[in-house]
């Protein structure tokens, strides 16, 4: 999915970061913010909202501290 | 003379205008070293139990430590120290910059200010020789004009200054000491002691050298300190380098270590919109260095509108954006610049600044505080301008302001009705912006600290928490791993040799963003010196000194009953990751005492045995200042608290 795309569809950003987090788990939270920009434009304030929704709804959970996994 | 001091130390009484210069022995040089060692002995020494510590009978130190001033990257500090107006307290607290740099050369190793001025007065210290003169015209200038006008009056541009604003000035109780427009010694409130003087500045100008032992051994060790700070290309968790504090802000809240609303919430909605990347991206000019350092952390914002704020006075570190921004549930990072602006222009701590209006927040929402109370203004949590405004007035100590420039324990005693139980801070001092229910020997650090919370000369379990990371602990003896969750031994061992080495560092007066090993602590101060020191005797000398801190601080009558962490601490966070966690009352307390037992105190009271204090080379304290009977005295008290 390119940034193109997303514009198109509307892609939910929550998805985009499970799906990422899915492919390489645990990930360092940095580079979670570096594919988001790369692949798809998504800035880190944007990002950082879905973060912080998704481990409040138990889908993701700190590891180690600097790194993000999913729990689901 | 030692080399790396100038051997003089300077003596202003601003009652009697007199000014002296003394000269120590070099034993006094190498027992104390400088800086937080230097603040404790004169502490100790020459002022009375009891004074007020606004009042004329207060002492101010200002002390750099033995390698400021010399090449050296994260060398150009100084503390600051007095009884604390905040806490009752032994006082102290460090700021960067050029200020400390330019007092050594200027040929003084250390200044002592007593007394009071009859109206505003500064310091004018330049190559050897120093000067009261008057300030009336500065008095209310915010500080980038004073030290402006500082500068026209004496005719140099490139003078230093230490400052105090109207915060300093009106005695807000945590105003703090401000280096050069932008570099706060922070906590404790010595702004409010040199506002209580009657001292708007000190502004020091030298054109002297550190003399130095081994002045190639030296630039070698600076050099390869530089090389090891370039060398990183990134920070930790794989963050961009250069970017200062504030760039962990998302690994903070899903750790639940990113204080929120007043430390009662788990989860900050919108933590990049306050990180030091979003800065960078969006208000931030430049970064700047301190003195001799290659490392460039400070940021510098420049903000048009809403809110207009100066670059002059720098830019928001961690501290500032959590304790303005997450605890107060504000997200608005122009209002957090602005905010951070109004404190450097009044010298206020932003951390005190920041927890004392989340206290206020929280007051408003359950009802304790009300419009009426605060001049209309809706104070709540993520109300931006409503927080940028409370800055101001507790600078001015206007409206609602004044309640708030005493700090949140004073406050809450005035407001009552349970508004003590939304006081963060320990010995009255605000807790600074790292959460003891996951840093869980942090919590025991705050706890006993004899300044009160400090996040500084502490140890933050999360560094540690990783088993790769343990292997630089194993240098100090210690051997098997703990995890980030222990509270045992090992631990508690941990963090009090780490906060040997801290105080040392409040000592020699560096920066702790320089990579120093212990061994290369050694090193310097060697070859600075000509000393051929040890791990040894620099950890004694940080022992030492903390003991001083504490024997300061029972004289004052603070007891173990203060060694203990606010009740907000024993209750989990609303939500997130610590929903489940709380620290427990049994756990601190058998903490507590595993602590004083192997500090060598007593196990009940954490009182200094007299043993402890001979072997520290400072039997003169339990002399001086009757530990024995103190001991005693208190143990009394506690059994008969305990019978009752």
């Amino acid at each position: 999915m390119t940034k193109d795309d997303l514009q198109k569809e509307d892609v939910d950003v929550s998805s985009l970061i499970l799906s990422i987090l899915k492919e390489s788990e645990p990930i360092l939270i940095e580079d979670l913010y570096r594919l988001l920009k790369q692949r798809y434009g998504i800035g880190r304030v944007e990002a950082g909202k879905h973060l912080i929704e998704l481990c409040r709804e138990g889908k993701i959970k700190s590891y180690r501290y600097y790194y993000v996994k999913r729990t689901c | 003379m030692p080399f790396g001091y100038n051997g003089k130390i300077l003596r202003v009484n601003l009652t009697d205008n007199s000014i002296q210069i003394e000269r120590p022995d070099e034993n006094f040089y190498r027992r104390y070293i400088g800086g937080w060692g230097f603040i404790a002995y004169y502490l100790l020494k020459e002022v009375k139990p009891g004074i007020d510590p606004l009042g004329p009978e207060n002492k101010l130190i200002v002390a750099p430590g033995v390698i400021t001033g010399a090449p050296i990257p994260g060398s150009g500090r100084n503390a600051i120290g007095a009884k604390s107006p905040l806490t009752g307290a032994f006082g102290a607290s460090e700021g960067g910059g050029y200020f400390g740099a330019e007092l050594k050369h200027a040929g003084f190793d250390c200044i002592i200010i007593e007394g009071k001025a009859e109206s505003p007065v500064y310091l004018w210290i330049h190559d050897g020789e120093a000067e009261i003169r008057d300030a009336s015209y500065l008095w209310g200038m915010h500080i980038a004009e004073s030290q402006e006008a500082i500068r026209r009056e004496l005719g140099d541009r490139l003078i230093r200054t230490a400052q105090i604003g109207p915060g300093g000035e009106n005695l807000v109780r945590y105003a703090c000491v401000i280096n050069d427009l932008k570099h706060s010694a922070g906590r404790t409130g010595m702004g409010a002691v040199m506002g209580s003087k009657r001292l708007k500045a000190i502004a020091v100008r030298g054109h002297s050298r550190v003399k130095i032992a081994d002045t190639e051994r030296t630039l070698k060790i600076a050099k390869e300190m530089v090389d090891r700070a370039a060398a990183k290309p990134r920070g930790a968790g794989g963050v961009e380098w250069g970017l200062g504090t504030g760039a962990w802000m998302t690994a903070h809240v899903l750790s639940g270590n990113l204080p929120t609303r007043n430390f009662r919430d788990g989860l900050f909605e919108n933590p990049e919109a306050i990180s030091a990347q979003t800065i960078k991206e969006t208000v931030r000019v430049k970064m700047e260095s301190c003195y001799a350092c290659p490392i460039r952390c400070k940021k510098v914002v420049k903000v048009d509108s809403p809110w207009k704020v100066d670059p002059v006075y720098g830019g928001p570190e961690y501290e500032t954006l959590a304790a303005l921004g997450s605890n107060c549930g504000v997200d608005n990072l122009k209002a957090i610049c602005k905010a951070n602006e109004l404190c450097q222009r009044y010298t206020l701590d932003t951390i005190s600044t920041g927890a004392t209006i989340a206290f206020a927040m929280e007051c408003f929402e359950k009802g304790l505080l009300t419009e009426r109370d605060t001049g209309g203004i809706k104070l709540t949590f993520g109300n931006a301008e409503a927080m940028v405004k409370m800055v101001e007035m507790i600078g001015e100590r206007k409206g609602i302001g004044d309640l708030l420039a005493e700090g949140t324990r004073r406050a809450a005693e005035k407001i009552g009705r349970g508004a003590e139980k939304l006081a963060v801070h320990v010995k009255g001092q605000e807790v600074p912006m790292h959460e003891p229910r996951l840093k869980r020997v942090l919590g025991l650090g705050y706890a006993v600290s004899p300044t009160g919370a400090d996040h500084v000369h502490n140890l933050h379990d999360t560094a540690y928490a990783d088993p790769e990371a343990w292997a630089g602990v194993k240098q100090l003896g210690i051997l098997d791993y703990a995890p980030l969750e222990d509270l045992g031994v090992d631990k508690i061992r941990l963090l009090i040799y780490n906060v040997y080495w801290k105080i040392l560092d409040n000592c020699l007066v560096i920066c702790s963003s320089v990579p120093w090993s212990y061994k290369k602590k050694v090193e310097i101060l060697s070859a600075v010196t000509g000393w051929e020191t040890t791990s040894w005797e620099l950890m004694k000398v940080g022992e030492r000194v903390l003991n001083m801190a504490r024997a300061f601080n029972i004289r004052e009558g603070i007891t173990a009953e203060d060694d203990w962490l606010p009740e907000r601490f024993f209750h989990p966070q609303t939500s997130g990751p610590l929903s489940k966690v709380s620290v427990k009352h049994d756990e601190l307390k058998e903490a507590k005492r595993i602590y004083y037992r192997m500090m060598g105190w007593d196990e009940e009271t954490g009182v200094p045995t007299r043993g402890k204090l001979e072997e520290l080379g400072i039997g003169w304290v339990a002399e001086d200042l009757k530990l024995v009977n103190y001991n005693i005295s208190a143990r009394n008290n506690l059994t008969s608290k305990d019978a009752s």
